[in-house]
C-alpha cells in the first residue's frame, strides 16, 4: 500500500515545532513525513564528496531541536510511516519543482504565515506556496508546555542575555 | 635536569645524528661512484689504445697521441704501456711499475683487471696477437675525485654544524614560545590560594593551547570558589536553620523556668518546644536522607513506573498539602505508545522529587497557575514544571543546590532549602538529568529527564 508524503517546511525554532505539531495533528490517515529546510550554505568539497547527506543533515539539528521532533514523532507515532529531515538547496523554482518531483510529494502544509524572518525560509515558503501540488494551510497555535520556548518568552520578549541555564 | 634542558638535549642530539648519517651515506656513494667512473674512464682509453696498436693496419703513434690530445682529456700523470706477458721486456715493464703479480695473473685470467696503488689507479686488458698475449695497462691519478671528494667531505661537515646550531637556535626560539608561558601559568596558579581565590589568569595572546589551558584553569578556580563558598554558606545557613528553633527552646524554657506557672502554662511553653524540636528533628531526618542519597550511592530498589501515574500522583498530593494550589497537566504529548513512558524508579523517592518540584513552582509563584506536562523522545521521559513565580537571581543560580540555600528573593518562603538538593540527588541516582532555566520576576521552568526504560514490548 502506497503511503502519501507530506512535504512541511520548518526553521529551526520552536514556532517550526509548534507547526509541525499542528500539520501532524491535521493528518488523519497514516503518511509519509518529509520535513523541509532550506539552506544555501557554501560547503567544503571535501564535506561534499566523503560526508553521506544525513550525516550533513544532523550538523544542522543539535540535540535539543532532535529531541523535540522525538517529542512530537512520538505523539503522532501511529500517523507516521516515515520521518525524514531533509534540506533543499536550490535557488530556483525549477529546481524546487525537481526537488518535489525527486521525493513524491503528493501534498504541502505551509503556515499561514512564516515560520521564521530568515530570508531562505521566507523563500521557501513563498515558492512552495506556487508549487503545483494540493496546499493545506495551517494556523500554528502557540502552546505553553511542551513546545514553546522558554521562560524568557512566555510573555513574548526575548531576553537572552538575562537568561542562565544550570545544569549540575 | 630540568625537561627544557633534555628535551633540548635528546631533539639536538637526535638532529645531528640524523644529519650526520644522512651526511656519512651521502659521501659513501659519491666515493663510490667517483672510483667506478674513473676505472670506466680508464678502461675506455686503454681498449682504445689496444685496438689501435693491435687491430689497426699502418700504425703511426704521432696520429694515435694526436686523436687522444683531440679527443680526450688528459688525465693527471697518465701512462700507458703494452706488455708483452711472459717476455723479458714485459717482465721488466711489470717490475718497473711494481705492479703485484696476482694483478697480472688475474688480468691475463679474465681478460682485463683493476688495481689502486695509493692516488694511482691502473687498468689492465688483455689482448692475443699471433699466438702471443699482451696487456694493455693504463695508469693515472684521479686528481678530480680526490679534490672533489675533500671538498663534500668539507661541505658536509659545515652542513652538520650549521644544522645542529639551526636546531639549537630553533629549540631555543619554540622553548621561548612554548614553555614560558606554560612556566608563567604555573607561577600564576602557585600564588592563588584561598585568600585571592577570586583571582583568574590572563589569557595568553597567539597561543590557543596555553588558553585553553588557562581556561581550565580558570574553570577549575570558579569551582573550587563556588565550592569554599558553599561551605561558607552551608555553614551558615545551617547554623541558621538550626539556631533559629534552638533559641526558640531555650528562650521559652527560660522564661517557663523564671518563676512558677500553671500546669495549663507549663503544657504550653512545653507544647511549643515540641514544636521547635519537631522542626529541629525533621530538618535533621531531610540532611540524613540528602546525605544518603547523594553519597552512599546505595542500591535502592527499583520498579517499572509509568512518569504520567507518578506526576498525577505528585500533583494530587500537592493540592492536598495546598488546597490554594492551581495544578494545570498538561497530556497532550504523551507518546503514543505508553512504553515511553515506563522509567525504572523507585516511587517513593520520584514522588519526593516531583513533589518538591511542583511545591516550589505553587509555593515562589504565590499559587499561581503551574503548568506540569509530560512527553517522551526516544530516550527521555520528560517532564517540565513550568511557574511564572519571583524566578532565581542570576546570582544565585550557581547555588541552589546547597542545602540551606535560599535565593534572595525567596528569604520570606517557608522552607529549609533542602528540598532541590534533594531532588537532584535522587534525579541523579536515576540517571537523570535536572535543567533549571530561570529569570528573576518572569518565572521558571524546571525540567526533569529520565532514560526510558528498555523493557521488550
Amino acid at each position: 500500500m502506497g503511503y502519501k508524503t507530506v512535504l512541511i517546511p520548518f526553521d529551526f525554532n520552536h514556532q517550526s515545532l509548534n507547526f509541525i505539531h499542528s500539520c501532524l495533528t491535521q493528518i488523519d490517515e497514516p503518511v509519509k513525513i518529509r520535513l523541509v529546510f532550506s539552506s544555501q550554505t557554501e560547503e567544503s568539497i571535501f564535506s561534499l564528496l566523503f560526508e553521506s547527506k544525513s550525516r550533513r543533515i544532523r550538523k544542522y539539528l543539535d540535540q535539543e531541536f532532535r529531541e523535540e521532533l522525538d517529542i512530537i514523532k512520538n505523539v503522532h507515532e501511529n500517523k507516521i510511516q516515515e520521518f525524514t529531515v531533509d534540506v533543499f538547496r536550490g535557488w530556483n523554482r525549477a529546481a524546487l519543482a525537481n526537488f518535489c518531483e525527486g521525493n513524491k510529494v503528493d501534498m504541502i502544509m505551509l503556515p499561514t504565515g512564516t515560520l521564521s524572518t530568515s530570508a531562505q525560509h521566507r523563500w521557501l515558503i513563498k515558492n512552495l506556496r506556487k508549487a503545483a501540488l494540493p496546499i493545506q494551510l495551517i494556523e500554528t497555535i502557540q502552546r505553553t508546555g511542551f513546545i514553546q520556548q522558554s521562560t524568557a518568552t512566555i510573555d513574548g520578549e526575548h531576553q537572552s542575555a538575562d537568561k542562565v541555564e544550570v545544569t549540575r | 635536569m630540568k625537561t627544557t634542558s633534555k628535551l633540548a638535549w635528546v631533539i639536538i642530539a637526535a638532529s645531528t645524528l640524523i644529519i650526520s648519517l644522512l651526511a656519512v651515506a651521502t659521501y659513501y656513494f659519491i666515493k663510490n661512484y667517483s672510483y667506478t667512473d674513473f676505472y670506466k674512464r680508464l678502461e675506455t682509453r686503454a681498449r682504445i689504445t689496444g685496438d689501435y696498436y693491435f687491430e689497426v693496419e699502418g700504425k703511426e703513434s704521432e696520429t694515435y697521441q694526436r686523436l687522444r690530445e683531440k679527443y680526450l682529456e688528459t688525465l693527471n700523470n697518465e701512462a700507458f704501456h703494452i706488455v708483452e706477458v711472459n717476455s723479458d721486456s714485459g717482465k721488466s715493464i711489470i717490475k718497473q711499475l711494481e705492479l703485484p703479480s696476482s694483478f697480472i695473473q688475474l688480468a691475463v685470467k679474465n681478460g682485463k683487471n683493476r688495481y689502486q696503488r695509493n692516488t694511482v689507479f691502473f687498468e689492465a686488458l688483455k689482448y692475443v696477437q699471433h699466438g702471443k698475449t699482451y696487456l694493455v695497462i693504463l695508469s693515472a691519478e684521479n686528481y678530480y675525485a680526490e679534490n672533489h671528494l675533500k671538498f663534500i667531505r668539507y661541505l658536509l661537515v659545515g652542513i652538520i654544524i650549521i644544522m645542529a646550531l639551526v636546531v639549537t637556535l630553533l629549540f631555543y626560539y619554540f622553548t621561548k614560545n612554548i614553555f614560558d608561558p606554560i612556566t608563567k601559568v604555573t607561577n600564576k596558579v602557585k600564588a592563588i590560594s584561598t585568600e585571592n581565590i577570586h583571582e583568574r589568569l590572563e589569557k595568553e595572546k597567539n597561543s590557543p593551547e596555553i588558553d585553553a589551558l588557562i581556561a581550565t584553569f580558570n574553570d577549575l578556580l570558579s569551582r573550587l570558589e563556588t565550592a569554599f563558598q558553599s561551605q561558607n554558606n552551608f555553614i551558615s545557613n545551617a547554623s541558621h536553620e538550626y539556631g533559629t528553633p534552638l533559641t526558640a527552646i531555650i528562650g521559652e524554657a527560660e522564661i517557663t523556668l523564671k518563676k512558677d506557672r500553671t500546669q495549663e502554662e507549663y503544657k504550653e511553653a512545653l507544647t511549643s518546644i515540641l514544636t521547635h524540636a519537631e522542626r529541629i528533628n525533621t530538618i535533621t531526618q531531610s540532611l540524613l536522607l540528602l546525605a544518603q542519597i547523594g553519597y552512599n550511592n546505595r542500591a535502592i530498589d527499583l520498579t517499572i513506573l509509568r512518569c504520567d501515574d507518578l506526576v498525577l500522583e505528585a500533583a494530587t498530593a500537592i493540592e492536598k498539602l495546598h488546597p490554594k494550589a492551581r495544578i494545570n497537566l498538561d497530556f497532550n504529548f504523551l507518546p503514543e505508545n505508553s512504553f515511553k513512558l515506563k522509567v525504572n524508579g523507585n516511587r517513593q523517592l520520584l514522588l519526593v522529587a516531583l513533589g518538591n518540584i511542583i511545591n516550589n513552582a505553587c509555593k515562589y509563584s504565590n499559587y499561581q497557575i503551574v503548568t506540569v506536562s509530560v512527553a517522551s523522545s526516544d530516550q527521555y521521559v520528560n517532564i517540565k514544571v513550568i511557574d511564572t513565580g519571583i524566578g532565581i537571581p542570576v546570582e544565585d543560580l550557581p547555588y541552589i543546590y546547597d542545602p540551606f540555600f535560599k535565593a534572595k528573593n525567596a528569604k520570606r518562603f517557608e522552607g529549609y532549602g533542602i528540598g532541590l538538593p534533594l531532588t537532584r540527588n535522587i534525579i541523579h541516582l536515576h540517571k537523570g538529568e535536572l535543567v533549571i532555566d530561570s529569570q528573576e520576576n518572569k518565572g521558571s521552568l524546571v525540567h526533569i529527564k529520565l532514560p526510558i526504560a528498555k523493557i521488550p514490548q
